[in-house]
């Protein structure tokens, strides 16, 4: 009994559907292994050095058991139908060939022992050998990978998959010595002679790499087809691996035969190399890639074909034209069957390279790696220049080094930034050139080297090489007045305008960062000279000044020298309608409150000197500049005078503020500040000593006093303070007598001794006065009252 | 878990089988919308699960260094019969009646310009590279040895030094091979002499 005998229609159904279910995940991506395209093809580097030279690739039962899986069953006698009406007997016996056929899985031939050469091949021990051995063996005395043999044995005569292999097949195994378009030379004729031979070229191409038409690290002219007319391009070829396979096959495929890389293409597409990358990826994985790695562990090396250096960082080996694509995936073991590199290479990358070994075919050359290409260092000053030390030279094998461009030009001293910026090279700093004048005196070869942001990110820059003054107009547009290492930035376009700028060399930059210099502030046209003489600029003239405590600017001498001087102005002005008065002595501004106050002080308005915001600005500021005279309302309420531009006096009560005529006077509500650059000086008497006279102020009328009355009223007037006489603002004017009365009372008094006596009667006063009643004054009771009492005269 | 993955598959199959011991009728229109339905839902299901597994494998790199072992595919399969033909057709080409030299590369590097050429269409020794540099009425040739190799006669290293050029500026460069049995001569090609 069978279960699968005695199944009805429904069973079968739900076998069927039972088996969809399973099935349909599988179905639907098995083809997922390796889908390929044109497009992946690099034509420079279709298979890397590591892996084409990898001999130890594949072991012989691998190599084996990989033709085992490809011919599955071999058509040993040609059963098969060729066509609808022949076998593959027949019609091989019509061309010449007759059954058994050998599959090259089940191939094997008697081989005879070659002797190795230097630098080629090693021994070749012979014997009847079945292919998967012979493969092994070439692969291992010739230092070739089995895999690549494997794929060339497939490319060239399909034999891996062939199932009734003809014998010329095998006498022209891997394609050696055939021309696209011409027989084969007989002579190297048969399977294992193929196999060698071919695999001893690739030794021969990379031993002497010069020899042949296409080199690794050059530009190479490939042609698409050995059809005339197909025409060629420009392929710079990055490893050895590569080049060997174009002078192995010299065509590489045209657009046609990459837009359709199983097909046919048009009558100039070449498929050869094609076919060596697409059989090579799909059997054996990814061809491409010196960037190595597993896929459980972050660490990334960079593999030259015999070891491996570590990668310290993705930016750095994008120096080398490499990228994440560039990144293959290999299994832990292999990873670790290749060695990390040790003495004399170095273990891990870096950017100033050469080979250990100084007299190698590239002698003992340094290189600068950038964008992708070695550039030649032409000396150990050079490298002293760029500020290299021994430490930072990268020891790379020959198959490294050449996978990177030679530049066609020796790296100069001058660069370029990406930016266009160029710089000189000294002392391992960059020193921007801004003038194209400075740059062709400096560098007459005109060899500019174009370095990566990268690579420059190596260096600093130091002072530009431009000479004198000059203005840098940054990305951001902002301004900068440099010379020599240092800078003020130039805030706006008065303080551009009274430093005269205009003249000024002006080069814009891409970056602050190429034009280094440390910041001495921003700019302002308070001019500072070496000899510390000091100058108020507004473009057109120079103002002597001077004082301490002032924030000036001194980008050079020979800017302020260029500015003629001129007199120094007493009124100035900036944008603001403020006026002030300058004190030049002290570089200080004194603002004027009003127009009145201008004109108060005898100031005309036409003399004002406007100044740039740049210096009225920063000129110390001073008080107010206040007429003699003028009242200060104090904070606290009090009340003082100014008795001179930086002195006051108290007023000692409101019947003093009206004596003197105050309220006819400017008055300020002076803060603090204001008040304290007032100093004061005392409180003001109503005995007022100017260079006119002697005067008793009260309420409002001012007693002119004779020195004669002096003892009457009892003063000294030499010891008062001689004051500026528009303090008084009293509008009427009498001369002081000895005999006075209070408005409010009738008593009449006589000053003596600077008492007062009261007069016992007219006829007493008539003879005090001698009959002038008009000496009689009449003062406010307060000031009567301020003269003690005396003896009443009779 | 694919076919290869047969146990589980196996145990369902016999439960499926073991309901077919009982005869079945005709299937019913219940049965019929029943089983659209499992399918429907064995699609959706299968379809998920498959992608899932796509985005799984997508995610994890490849490893390179594999060997598919997986059996030929049909391309690979028709190409020996493929290369016979390729191989009737070969030995139906008549020898060439001219040389066929291609210059792959003129530069001058540092002090010596380069010159690299091959004939693509022989393969022998004995032959001599003849190459010209020409600018106006100035003209000069160096001579190199040819040798045969895989697929190509290479003209070898034809190294001359930038002294032999009188001046800088552009330079016609050609290869003519001359051997006792064939001759043929490259297009003119470009060369910047700085």
């Amino acid at each position: 009994m069978s279960v699968t005998r005695n199944t009805s229609g429904f069973g079968k159904f739900h076998t069927f559907l039972i088996v969809a279910f399973f099935s349909i995940p599988c179905l639907m991506f098995s083809a997922n292994a390796l889908a390929l395209s044109g497009s992946d093809f690099q034509a420079g580097n279709i298979i890397d050095n590591s892996l084409f030279f990898n001999s130890s690739a594949m072991s012989v039962d691998q190599i084996q058991n990989f033709m085992n899986a490809k011919v599955p069953v071999c058509d040993t006698n040609g059963t098969q139908m060729y066509s609808s009406t022949q076998t593959r007997a027949q019609f091989s016996a019509s061309q010449g060939y007759s059954p058994p056929f050998t599959c090259l899985k089940d191939y094997s031939q008697n081989t005879s022992s070659v002797a190795g050469q230097a630098g080629l091949c090693n021994d070749y021990t012979g014997g009847q050998k079945t292919s998967a051995q012979i493969i092994y063996d070439v692969a291992q005395a010739c230092g070739i990978s089995p895999k690549v043999l494997l794929v060339l044995l497939q490319k060239e005569q399909s034999l891996v998959t062939d199932t009734w292999p003809w014998s010329i097949q095998y006498q022209k195994a891997t394609g050696y010595a055939c021309p696209d378009t011409a027989a084969c030379d007989s002579q190297y004729y048969g399977f294992f002679n193929q196999v060698y031979n071919a695999a001893q070229a690739f030794r021969r191409y990379q031993l002497n790499p010069g020899s042949y038409n296409y080199r690794a690290g050059r530009n190479n002219s490939i042609l698409y087809s050995p059809r005339s007319g197909c025409g060629s391009s420009s392929v710079y070829i990055q490893n050895q691996a590569t080049a060997g396979l174009y002078v192995y096959t010299p065509y590489q495929p045209n657009p046609a035969a990459l837009g359709d890389i199983t097909g046919s293409g048009d009558v100039c597409s070449s498929y050869g190399n094609l076919n060596f990358w697409r059989l090579y990826n799909s059997w054996f994985g990814q061809s491409w890639g010196a960037l190595i790695r597993t896929p459980d562990s972050t660490a990334l090396y960079y593999s030259d074909g015999a070891r491996k250096y570590s990668v310290p960082s993705m930016d750095l080996v994008a120096q080398y034209g490499l990228s994440a694509r560039d990144v293959r995936y290999v299994s832990q073991g292999e990873l670790d069957s290749i060695p990390l590199a040790s003495a004399p290479y170095s273990n891990a990358l870096g950017q100033v390279v050469k080979t250990p070994d100084d007299n190698d075919a590239d002698g003992a050359a340094l290189y600068l790696v950038n964008n992708a290409s070695r550039i030649p260092i032409t000396s150990m000053q050079q490298f002293s220049d760029f500020g290299f030390q021994s430490s930072d030279i990268t020891y790379l094998s020959w198959d490294a080094l050449q996978t990177l461009s030679l530049s066609t030009s020796s790296l100069s001293n001058f660069i370029q930034a990406p930016d266009m910026s160029v710089a000189q090279v000294s002392n391992g700093q960059l020193h921007a050139i801004m003038e194209l004048s400075k740059l062709s005196a400096a560098n007459p070869s005109g060899n500019i080297t174009p370095l990566t942001t990268y690579t420059l990110s190596r260096f600093s820059y130091g002072t530009p090489l431009v000479d004198g003054d000059y203005i840098i107009i940054g990305p951001d547009s902002g301004l900068r007045l440099y010379r020599g290492g240092s800078y003020y930035v130039i805030p706006s376009f008065d303080v551009y305008n009274c430093w005269g700028l205009g003249s000024t060399k002006t080069f814009r930059v891409p970056s602050y960062t190429i034009s280094n210099g440390s910041s001495s502030g921003d700019l302002n046209c308070i001019g500072k000279d070496s000899s510390n003489n000091l100058f108020v600029m507004n473009g057109s003239a120079k103002y002597v000044i001077h004082g301490s405590g002032l924030t000036t600017s001194s980008p050079s001498d020979s800017l302020i020298s260029a500015i003629p001087t001129g007199t120094t102005p007493t009124l100035i002005k900036g944008s603001s309608p403020e006026v002030s008065v300058l004190d030049n002595s002290t570089g200080t501004k004194r603002p004027l409150p009003s127009l009145a106050m201008l004109l108060d002080l005898g100031y005309s308005p036409s003399s004002i000197t406007s100044l740039p915001d740049g210096a009225y600005n920063f000129l110390l500021r001073g008080a107010v500049e206040l007429s003699n005279g003028s009242v200060l309302i104090e904070p606290q309420g009090g009340i003082s005078v100014v008795t001179s531009p930086t002195t006051r006096l108290q007023v000692t009560s409101i019947k003093q503020f009206v004596d003197f005529g105050f309220m006819y006077k400017f008055a300020l509500h002076a803060t603090s500040t204001e008040l304290s650059q007032y100093a004061s000086t005392g409180n003001l008497s109503n005995y007022v000593r100017t260079n006119d006279g002697v005067y008793l102020l009260d309420s409002g009328v001012r007693y002119s006093i004779d020195p004669s009355l002096n003892s009457n009223l009892g003063i000294d007037p030499s010891t008062y303070p001689v004051l500026d006489s528009h303090i008084i603002n009293a509008t009427s004017q009498t001369a002081m007598t000895a005999f006075i009365k209070s408005t409010t009372n009738s008593a009449v008094y006589e000053l003596q001794g600077g008492q007062k006596h009261p007069l016992a009667s007219m006829t007493t006063f008539a003879r005090e006065t001698n009959n002038h009643p008009e000496y009689l004054l009449r003062l406010s009771p307060e000031m009567v009252n301020s003269f003690p009492i005396g003896s009443t005269i009779f | 878990m694919c076919l290869g993955d047969n146990r589980y598959i196996i145990s369902l199959l016999l439960m499926a089988n073991k309901k077919s011991f009982q005869p079945k009728p005709f299937l019913s229109k219940a049965s019929t919308k029943a089983i659209a339905l499992f399918v429907l839902v064995a699609l959706v299901i299968g379809g998920g699960i498959a992608l899932y597994r796509h985005k799984l494998d997508a995610k994890r790199p490849q490893i390179s260094d594999k060997i598919n072992y997986s059996p030929p595919t049909k391309e690979e399969q028709a190409a020996g019969d493929k290369q016979k033909q390729a191989d009737i057709n070969a030995q139906k080409n008549p020898p060439p009646s001219s040389a066929s030299v291609f210059i792959s590369d003129a530069t001058q590097y540092g002090d010596t310009v380069e010159v690299r050429a091959y004939v693509s269409n022989v393969t022998e020794n004995g032959g001599t590279c003849t190459t010209t540099f020409t600018q106006g009425t100035r003209s000069f040739s160096v001579d190199t040895h040819a040798f045969m190799d895989a697929s190509s006669t290479q003209c070898g290293a034809i190294d001359v030094a930038r002294s032999k050029f009188a001046t800088a500026g552009t330079w016609s460069v050609s290869v003519k091979y001359t051997s006792p049995s064939i001759t043929g001569e490259s297009e003119a090609s470009s060369l910047t002499v700085n």
